[in-house]
């Protein structure tokens, strides 16, 4: 339908993926620091001009580089490249305001264009090993934007990501060798077949599950976007976590499981998490962390959405709505981060102030998903596609979808107290904050409305208008009451849920694994955050295996296992064959 | 017993003591010389091979190899001396015993 | 394949032994110009190294007689994929471990009087360059152990460079375990000799009988190699004598010495003994890497200095190449394992130099290596570190990296053969090694106000070890070529194509 596209994909897709590289490289030479942290968020550009220009289908592909690498542009993969690199762009620019008095903005911009280039190549990506190689670029990288403030709390949440970095790395690398290993074929979406199709299928859920957030997987979320830079936790929170949805939409066709259980596993567990998010998150303190609660609590709702394309005959309809509920998530979410920090620079009761307001509650309201909001028809979206699926679902999905739009408004109404003495005055923020956040916050408002693809959900949220308004209302309504409780003084004070909130069992489980009581003990009294355990086990197990290395490096013993050793192969040969 | 194979067997034998001698002695100088006489053994072996054939002259194949191989036993003979002498020099030890290990 | 080559006399590719042997020698005369010696020797047998590779891949394997003396007398040498290549790897990691070692040790103001002098390294490292070609170009068993001895006897000598009590030490127990090994090779050798009258690879291939004899000579030729590998528990040897060595010499022995006994081994087992190698006896070699794997990472997990934890590095990396022997026994995985460790090896080269120059240039910057005291270092050696982390990616087997592809393929023909603890070993092995990795990384590059005193570390030395770290992630990028390149006339391919399948 599009005649031939005005820039060839042979320059545009390898462009997209590999220019926030060649920036990151520019970042060496120290005359060209400064310049390069104002140009790498532009590197997001090609890959927004390829979402816009591409047709469906282009590819591009370089036998001999890794394992014939391939790059190429399909629906699903546009609409998270479209969203994905606006965010970068915009988050991007943001940073170039916000850190423009840091002494270490390069070695942030570095890192920063590194997950970028792994984020968009993976969207890009049509083969395993490829989508694998920016997948892991994105996820070490980020690494360097979660500990980028040096701080205690943001080494401690470092630590955390990259143990759960690293499971889940392997976890997919495991999967993918074991289906290509069963399909003979590195394509991306195929069929899971083989004996070990059950396996691949967990291991998929656990590799990718981590950075989408599912709900036992989900610890590292929330300490690393609170103490990450503001324009770092946009992306992760925007972008960033939607590779792991991603990674299923590519992989897992999850329909051809007999029996629906993979649909249902993901239904629940995403159920699951919506709803255990927003109770942890109301109890925080840091607004920050609830809004990564927020981000857990969404792509609960997301993983329903995957859980209903589980379900043969709704998976058509569910996967762009999907899509377009990851859009509505990336921006909004994007938006009100940004929005947090634009906040915390004005002063109170300025204009500044209340425009910041402003823009921030329609991006909560988004997410809540007020009528006439993107949130509205993204929801509308995943409603739809409910209609299809079998009939006890459909009601239980009817009921629950609604409730936990309730609690999404609840955890924003939380937010907005959070946030009621965050204007601390200080200088304004610079202009190119300003801008980029407006971009956002108005591309929040206005997205859904413009893509073409949007359009049935569009009607769809039209028509269902009303019954969109009463989870915001109840949820506006319970919101009003606790604060005019608080305000009276009259209000309880929740117990504060520790930022991360189960990884005190696991570090807890592994110090009991290593059998070190004193660690436990130093969880449960839970002062501090207790993954600094995890760096600095050392148990006895480990000492004792230094001490038997230590027997091995005697001579004697060792000529005694050479002369074994030449006994063992003899012997086997004579007699094993 | 033909005379090549006793050669043979005495060859292997030297070698298996050499070889004991090297992983069971304490003192760097034995283990030195243990190597010399495992070597032996090897050579004495190959020459022996050199009967294997029937025939007035015996194939000269092996004898290179011993030859070549004496060449390279004396060379590493040598280096161990010198690592030897360099050890004793800056520790006055020259046994590997226990507090050996680096 | 094998056409005799037409050129009357030594063929020109003779030098890559001849010339390193010649420099060795004028820098006996011209000890001042030691370094200019050995660096245009390097060129030399890199230019050497790729029209040898350019060859092989054209004609197939070569092969010639030296001097016109025929076999069994005279030295017969041949080139087919594998010692091209092989040859290829060592004159890259060579020449870029040359030109570090030429700021190494260049003649120095009297800063550090411990710094051994110049002009003991260069002509030794000379030798160690002409045992390594010689090693990957003999044709035939004895040939193989006198390179084996020059190799061993110049590694040793490299390694008591610095002549330091603990240097020392280790060099002995390391020319102990060379001459231990060497002497059960040559003794395998005598036998093979006794049994079946012939020393070269191919006839040997071709009249192998599993006779008691061939299963003797098997078991002492190959258990005498293991232990020169450092195959777990025979490692002992192996991190005192590379953690002490200077660090160019760390690099080479690590990235190259190891491998050259490795390299024998696949000859041996897939060449001369492929009738005798069964897949019984394969799996002590099997087993035993496996174990490796684990054993060297959990021990670089908890080692205290970086060079030791880079060294036990080695070990746990060395295990990998080991699993190639049960993997190609079984019939569906042969040709994807045999890929796979020849893989490892050259990626393994190049990442482990990188990693060892960079240990080099923190232990000469901050004057020690203790891993917790290294807060901050790369605010003084950012290059290097730089270089460190684009190594460890290869190491941990991230893409794109070699490491990532050697990795791919060995847990592909592990699933291919059935071998699921194989494939759980590598997979354990990647997990590992990311700890042990970012054990290091979580110090080096944290943020401390502090400024450490470190000294000027000169930037060839920085940029080299940078280079070879961007050589072991180019891999990653070639790997089809490469692949094709070690296929040239091997000895087992019978599946020569991969069909589909990396």
């Amino acid at each position: 339908m599009t005649p031939t596209p005005p820039i060839p994909p042979e320059l545009l897709l390898p462009l997209a993926a590999g220019l926030p590289i060649a920036c990151a490289l520019a970042l060496a030479a120290p005359g060209w620091r400064r310049m390069m942290s104002c140009v790498i968020p532009f590197a997001a550009l090609p890959a927004a001009a390829a979402a816009a220009l591409l047709p469906d289908g282009s590819r591009v592909a370089y036998d001999g580089v890794l394992l014939t690498m391939q790059l190429g542009m399909d629906p699903t993969g546009r609409l998270f490249l479209l969203f994905t690199s606006l965010l970068w762009l915009a988050s991007g620019l943001f940073g170039v305001g916000y850190l423009s008095a840091d002494p270490r903005r390069a070695r942030f911009f570095f890192f920063f264009a590194l997950a970028m280039s792994g984020n968009l190549g993976l969207i890009l990506a049509q083969e395993m090993v490829g989508f694998y190689l920016f997948f892991a670029l994105m996820s070490f990288s980020a690494y360097g934007l979660v500990v980028h403030t040096g701080t205690p709390e943001a080494l401690q949440a470092g630590r955390i990501y990259l143990c759960l970095v690293v499971v889940g790395e392997i976890s997919i690398f495991a999967a993918m060798a074991l289906l290509a290993a069963a399909t003979g074929d590195l394509v991306l979406i195929g069929s899971i077949q083989g004996p070990h199709g059950e396996t691949i299928r967990y291991l998929f859920f656990i590799g990718f599950g981590i950075k989408a957030g599912a709900l036992p997987l989900h610890v590292w979320l929330p300490p690393a976007h609170s103490t990450a830079p503001t324009p770092a936790s946009a992306v992760l929170s925007g972008a960033m976590i939607k590779a792991g949805l991603l990674g299923w939409l590519r992989f897992l066709p999850i329909a051809e499981t007999p029996g629906a259980f993979w649909g249902e596993f993901y239904i629940i567990t995403g159920l699951a998490a919506a709803f255990y998010a927003v109770a942890v998150g109301a109890t925080q303190t840091h607004p920050k962390t609830i809004l990564a609660y927020s981000s857990i609590s969404q792509m609960g709702l997301i993983t329903v959405g995957v859980g209903i394309a589980g379900f043969d005959s709704a998976a058509a309809a569910a996967r762009p709505a999907i899509a377009l509920y990851a859009i509505h998530h990336g921006f909004a979410k994007g938006a009100l981060f940004l929005g947090v920090a634009i906040l915390s620079a004005t002063s109170k009761g300025s204009r500044a102030a209340v425009i910041a307001w402003s823009g921030l509650l329609l991006a909560a309201l988004a997410l809540a998903g007020a009528p006439l909001t993107s949130g509205a028809v993204a929801k509308a979206g995943l409603k739809a596609s409910l209609g299809l699926m079998p009939a006890a679902w459909q009601s239980a999905l009817a009921l629950l979808l609604p409730l936990a739009a309730v609690g999404t408004t609840v955890l924003m109404g939380r937010l907005l107290w959070v946030l009621r003495h965050q204007s601390t005055a200080g200088r304004l923020p610079a202009a190119i904050m300003w801008g980029s956040w407006l971009t956002l916050t108005a591309a929040v408002a206005t997205v859904l409305f413009l893509l073409p693809t949007a359009a049935a959900a569009r009607a769809a949220a039209l028509a269902g208008a009303w019954a969109a308004l009463w989870p915001v209302a109840i949820g506006g309504g319970v919101a009003a009451g606790a604060w005019m409780a608080a305000c009276k003084g009259r209000f309880f004070n929740l117990p504060v849920v520790p930022s991360g909130d189960l990884v005190m069992l696991y570090v807890a489980g592994i110090a009991w694994g290593g059998g070190i009581v004193e660690r436990v003990r130093a969880v449960c009294t839970g002062g501090r955050l207790a993954a600094e355990g995890i760096g600095r086990l050392r148990p006895p197990a480990l000492l004792r295996l230094q001490k038997i290395e230590s027997l091995l490096t005697g001579w004697h013993l060792a000529g005694l296992l050479f002369l074994l050793l030449i006994f063992a192969i003899f012997l086997k040969s004579l007699w094993g064959g | 017993m033909t005379p090549p194979l006793l050669y043979a067997l005495a060859g292997v034998a030297l070698f298996s003591i050499g070889v004991g001698g090297l992983i069971t002695a304490a003192h760097l100088l034995r283990q030195v010389l243990s190597f010399n006489v495992a070597g032996s053994g090897v050579f004495l072996f190959l020459v022996a091979m050199a009967y294997r054939t029937p025939g007035p002259f015996p194939d000269p194949v092996p004898h290179a190899m011993v030859l070549t191989g004496i060449v390279v036993a004396v060379s590493a003979t040598a280096l161990a001396l010198l690592l030897i002498c360099i050890r004793h020099e800056s520790t006055a030890r020259s046994a590997t015993g226990e507090d050996d290990r680096p | 394949m094998i056409a005799p080559d037409p050129t009357i006399g030594d063929p020109w590719w003779v030098w890559v032994i001849a010339g390193p042997l010649a420099a060795a020698c004028a820098m006996a005369v011209f000890r001042k110009l030691s370094a200019a010696f050995g660096l245009l020797a390097g060129l030399i047998i890199a230019g050497l190294a790729a029209r040898l590779i350019l060859l092989v891949a054209e004609a197939g394997a070569v092969k010639t007689e030296i001097g016109g003396w025929a076999a069994p007398l005279g030295i017969e040498l041949m080139a087919d994929g594998l010692s091209a290549g092989m040859l290829g790897i060592t004159a890259l990691v060579g020449m870029i471990i040359s030109i570090y070692a030429a700021a190494y040790f260049r003649p120095h103001d009297g800063a550090d009087p411990s710094n051994p002098p110049p002009t003991l390294f260069w002509p030794l490292w000379m030798f160690l360059w002409a045992a390594l070609n010689a090693l990957f170009l003999s044709a035939d068993i004895f040939n193989m152990y006198v390179t084996l001895e020059l190799m061993g006897l110049s590694a040793v000598a490299l390694t008591a460079l610095s002549r330091e009590p603990a240097a020392v030490s280790a060099a002995l127990r390391y020319l102990l375990v060379s001459l231990l090994g060497s002497l059960s090779y040559l003794m395998g050798v005598a036998l093979l000799y006794g049994a079946f009258g012939t020393l070269g690879l191919a006839s040997l291939a071709a009249e192998l009988t599993p006779a008691p004899a061939a299963l003797a000579a098997l078991a002492l030729m190959s258990a005498g190699l293991m232990m020169k590998a450092a195959l777990f528990p025979l490692h002992f040897w192996l991190p005192p004598a590379h953690a002490a060595a200077p660090a160019p010499v760390s690099a080479l022995l690590s990235a190259l010495v190891v491998k050259a006994s490795f390299y024998l081994l696949l000859r041996l087992w897939f060449d001369a003994f492929g009738p005798a190698a069964t897949a019984a006896a394969a799996l002590i070699p099997g087993v035993l890497g496996a174990v490796a794997v684990l054993w060297g990472s959990v021990q670089a997990l908890s080692a205290q200095r970086l060079k030791m934890l880079v060294a036990y590095s080695t070990v746990a990396q060395l295990g990998y190449l080991f699993l190639v022997f049960p993997l190609a026994a079984a019939e569906g995985a042969r040709g994807t394992a045999w890929c796979a460790a020849i893989y490892f090896v050259i990626a393994h080269a190049c990442a482990k130099a990188a990693v060892f120059l960079a240990a080099g240039n923190v232990l000469i910057g901050f004057g020690h290596d203790r891993i917790e005291e290294l807060r901050g270092a790369v605010q003084d050696l950012p290059v290097s570190m730089f270089g460190f982390a684009v190594a460890g990616v290869s190491l941990i087997g991230l893409p794109p990296s070699g490491g990532f592809i050697a990795k791919w393929l060995f847990v592909t023909a592990a699933i291919d053969a059935g071998q699921w603890p194989l494939a759980a070993v590598v997979v354990a092995g990647g997990l590992l090694s990311t700890a042990y990795i970012f054990r290091f990384f979580s110090r080096a590059f944290a943020h401390v106000t502090e400024k450490h005193s470190c000294c000027r570390v000169h930037p060839a030395m920085e940029w080299s070890a940078l280079a070879l770290a961007l050589c072991a992630l180019a891999l990653g990028l070639t790997a089809p070529p490469v692949i094709g390149l070690f296929q040239v006339g091997p000895p087992l391919l019978e599946t020569a194509a991969m069909g589909g399948r990396p």
